[in-house]
């Protein structure tokens, strides 16, 4: 097991060094945009130079590329160029934010995606499997923000309440927090929870015909028990692969849900960031996201290892 | 449709109400705001304007006895940068600064927003040659107690050292370029202080009143560039303390616990503004009561005139949208040419169909100069301005005069930001009223990365485009239209030349006798709009929607809507 997981941690190196040389160097791409974003329009050429010189856009860009990595490895991502704030310090409550929201959106997915789609899988091609089915079809189709937007402005509209807009940190007031993040939580699950249910389904489905099953059956145990004691396990196995997926995008995707609610994440931070040309924090936050989507797949790959001994190989 | 607005404020509001300008900056509008009393002989003209709207004052104002309490919730676009010397963004400054600090010269809201005093005691005394400005301040003021200046008198060595360092290449201050014309600035003793000038500036006092030029402890200022990164370095001498600030979040102000040296002024307890631009999830909070003051939309803002929890404020705007032409292309150095697309331009098109009717038509000053503008009557009698069928009409036989009696096709570039690309669909229409077939050029999201650029180097035919700069003569007239390019218009991205104009700019901007100066403004924004660099259409406006309970909320151009933080409270 140890040999897996180091052979696959090395396998992510060169993913993570081409992600990053990448993200370093697109940014770049532009330096005037930089400028302008700092000082506005009509500066004067000292000007420009000052700027460029704060940014290290005067340096080549492998060297400025070497120097960055090498600072990174020693645990300074920077500092960002309009707070001053070292960008680690910078990312950990916004870290915490986004984790919290996907963590619930996933577990919501879960607690909804998973029992539906057994149910579905159990009455297949009967009424509630219809029904259901089309739920899943509109949570995968309709936008995740376009619900939320058409929420909020009914809610607010026809009964003038709407979540909380101020945010607390769960250590802060664990009620408040939850008051905030439970709306959104459950709008970002339902796409997710469409997609684990869609699979949950599917995977049933498959393991339902096959001969052990049919043996269950013989043998005249209960539905209950060839479900839940039988099926389940077997079946859960490539929903962990979705929900590890689903995760991992999630960490990156719930700018357009941190925007609408007010919540302070990742997203947000990383479009601001953009929007002003700060590179240190875009580098930061990018290479964050890279790091966590490689660390999650990990973590999949690994749980299936344990559950699942013949995916060692 | 701006029809419709105008008559929505004539209906809903009484002639003391009305307003128009609600303080945008304050909630997080990057616009401005200016507002208007009501006079209801004073309807539409030619141009489509409610000129009424057009003269600041308050928002809300109340007669009521002022209370104490209460803290106002507003929504805005949180930035990164509080030092107000370095940042560009108007919540830090406006919203943030003008609670926490004071200027020395301010916008008076009462006077068309020409410069009075703030720290300054009185306008300056200048001499014939205009070359020394000396401001006597004002002894009471004080600075809050704290570290390191614990409630000391402001003095010249403060005024000295904030502009000082505005001034100071090594600040990479945006506003630095203002002050080119100031030599060296004086602490004659603790309540004078002296500047003096390379060569006269008008508008220096309009540049000292700006909204970013926040005075500061001289021993804040001695730090340096990096002197204001921490909510401890946040000492102004105005009534509010900042008591905390998160990047892109929020800030919170609470009111000074020493009291403000301009007694009963301010009766808030303190501020909350969080980060919030989405205009219907602002709504969506005021709407649920988490919130007091929100900017929106035109669309937005209909959903709720009739409610009476709230009160709705427009303003118009320094912003000024237009059509950029590139004087090196050969076609466009006939005047002809220029003038005729200076008159196919339809102006209240542009306001009515992009901005829901919210916006005024001008030409190369904004509407929101009240003080400087050209006065409507006249406007509507100089090309461009004009009936439709009548302009078109004459675009048409300039451009046969200048052998373009078929028109000709253009390639306009463009940019999906602040509503640009709208405008160019309008200005699209509009030129193919008159023969000229548009190629457009979207250069994409990001106008400083991909659109700037392309004006700066002059990488362009024809531009659809927009300018925000302060609402005075040289920020508006010279700094897009002198051929000197390097140092007075260095916004001129067109290289307009015009040799009369240039003695013209540079006569009106030494005069600092405002009788003397606006027929010479006057004149010049006529010779720009029957001979135009860029063609200008006008400015949008902005919309607030405060909670009703919110009494004698501030609503003045952009420049001085700083005014907020004083005079206002909550009603119980």
């Amino acid at each position: 097991m140890s040999q897996f997981i180091i052979r696959r941690l090395l396998l992510s190196i060169p993913t993570l060094l081409i992600v990053s040389f990448l993200i370093f160097s697109m940014i770049r791409l532009n330096p005037e945009s930089v400028v302008a974003a700092r000082l506005g329009e009509g500066y004067t050429p000292e000007q420009q130079q000052q700027v460029m010189e704060e940014y290290g856009l005067n340096e080549p860009l492998v060297t400025e590329y070497i120097a960055w990595l090498g600072r990174v490895l020693r645990g300074d991502w920077g500092e960002s160029a309009y707070t001053s704030e070292p960008v680690l310090e910078e990312m950990g409550p916004k870290i915490l934010v986004t984790f919290e929201l996907a963590l619930i959106a996933v577990t919501v997915a879960v607690l909804i995606g998973v029992p539906i789609g057994v149910f579905s899988a159990m009455r297949q091609d009967r009424w509630p499997d219809y029904v259901l089915r089309s739920f899943a079809i509109f949570g995968l189709s309709v936008p995740g923000f376009l619900i939320a937007t058409i929420v909020l402005a009914v809610l607010a509209k026809q009964f003038g309440w709407i979540p909380p807009i101020r945010y607390q940190t769960f250590r802060e007031s664990p009620l408040e927090n939850l008051a905030q993040m439970w709306m959104p939580a459950l709008i970002v699950s339902l796409a997710t929870a469409a997609q684990v249910m869609r699979f949950s389904r599917t995977m049933m489905l498959d393991v339902l015909r096959q001969d052990y099953i049919r043996t269950a059956w013989s043998k005249g145990l209960r539905e209950r028990a060839i479900i839940s004691q039988h099926a389940l396990k077997n079946a859960m196995l490539p929903v962990i692969t979705v929900l590890g997926l689903t995760m991992a995008a999630l960490i990156g995707g719930t700018v357009a849900f941190e925007s609408i609610f007010g919540l302070p994440g990742l997203g947000r931070h990383l479009i601001l960031a953009a929007n002003q040309k700060d590179f240190a924090v875009v580098q930061g936050v990018a290479l964050f996201f890279a790091i966590c989507v490689i660390v999650i797949n990990l973590l999949v790959d690994v749980s299936y290892t344990v559950l699942d001994p013949r995916a060692r190989t | 449709m701006s029809q419709y607005w105008d008559s929505y404020w004539k209906k809903s509001i009484n002639r003391r109400r009305v307003l128009a300008g609600g303080s945008t900056a304050a909630v997080g509008i990057a616009s401005m705001a200016l507002a208007g009393c009501g006079d209801d002989d004073d309807d539409d003209n030619g141009t489509g304007n409610n000129t009424d709207a057009l003269t600041p004052t308050a928002a809300t104002p109340s007669t009521e006895q002022p209370v104490k309490g209460g803290t106002l919730r507003a929504l805005t676009n949180v930035g990164s940068i509080f030092d107000p010397h370095r940042t560009n963004t108007p919540a830090e400054s406006v919203s943030l600064w003008g609670a926490v600090g004071n200027m020395l010269l301010r916008f008076d809201h009462k006077n068309n927003g020409a410069p009075t005093g703030d720290l300054a005691a009185a306008l300056p005394e200048i001499p014939a040659d205009g070359l020394t400005l000396t401001f006597k301040l004002r002894p009471e003021a004080k600075w809050q107690q704290k570290a390191p200046v614990n409630g000391r008198a402001v003095t010249a060595e403060d005024i000295k050292a904030s502009f000082d360092r505005i001034r100071d290449p090594a600040t990479v201050s945006p506003r630095a370029g203002g002050f080119g014309a100031v030599e060296s600035i004086t602490a004659i003793d603790p309540t004078t202080v002296q500047f003096k000038l390379k060569t006269p500036q008008a508008d220096l006092l309009s540049v000292i009143a700006d909204q970013y030029n926040f005075v500061i402890p001289k021993e804040i200022a001695a730090r340096g560039k990096d002197a204001i990164t921490t909510v401890a370095d946040v000492i102004g001498s105005g009534p509010y303390e900042l008591t905390e600030f998160v990047a892109a979040q929020k800030f919170s102000m609470k009111r000074r616990a020493d009291g403000y040296w301009r007694p009963n002024t301010s009766w808030l307890d303190g501020y909350e503004y969080l980060h919030q631009t989405d205009p219907q999830q602002a709504m969506n909070a005021i709407r649920a009561g988490q919130a007091d003051a929100v900017g929106t939309t035109a669309d937005l803002a209909k959903t709720i005139e009739n409610d009476k929890n709230f009160v709705i404020t427009r303003a118009a705007t320094t912003t000024r949208e237009c059509l950029l032409i590139n004087h090196n292309i050969e076609r466009f150095k006939d005047p002809k040419v220029r003038l005729a697309l200076q008159r196919a331009i339809n102006r209240r098109q542009v306001y009515d169909t992009v901005f829901g009717g919210l916006g005024w038509v001008g030409g190369p000053m904004t509407p929101a100069s009240p003080s400087w503008v050209l006065p409507d009557s006249e406007l509507e009698k100089l090309p461009g301005f004009g009936k439709r069928e009548d302009e078109i009409k004459e675009a048409k036989a300039l451009l046969s005069a200048a052998g373009l009696a078929n028109g000709f096709e253009e390639t306009v570039i463009t940019v999906t930001a602040f509503d640009t690309e709208k405008i160019h669909d309008v200005v699209v229409s509009n030129l193919k009223d008159i023969g000229v077939t548009v190629k457009t050029e979207n250069v994409g999201t990001d106008f400083a990365a991909n659109f700037l650029p392309r004006e700066v180097n002059r990488q362009y035919n024809l531009a659809t485009t927009l300018f925000l700069s302060g609402g005075y003569p040289d920020a508006q007239l010279t700094l897009y239209h002198h051929s000197d390019t390097k140092v007075r218009g260095t916004r001129n991205y067109g290289d307009y030349s015009n040799k009369d104009l240039d003695a013209k700019l540079e006569k009106q901007s030494t005069v600092y006798d405002n009788n003397t100066r606006l027929p010479l403004v006057h004149e010049i924004q006529r010779d720009l709009i029957n001979a135009p660099g860029p063609v200008w259409f006008g400015s949008r406006g902005g919309l607030t929607i405060w909670s009703s309970k919110v009494q004698n909320a501030a609503s003045f151009p952009f420049v001085s809507s700083y005014y907020s933080a004083e005079n206002v409270w909550i009603k119980a």
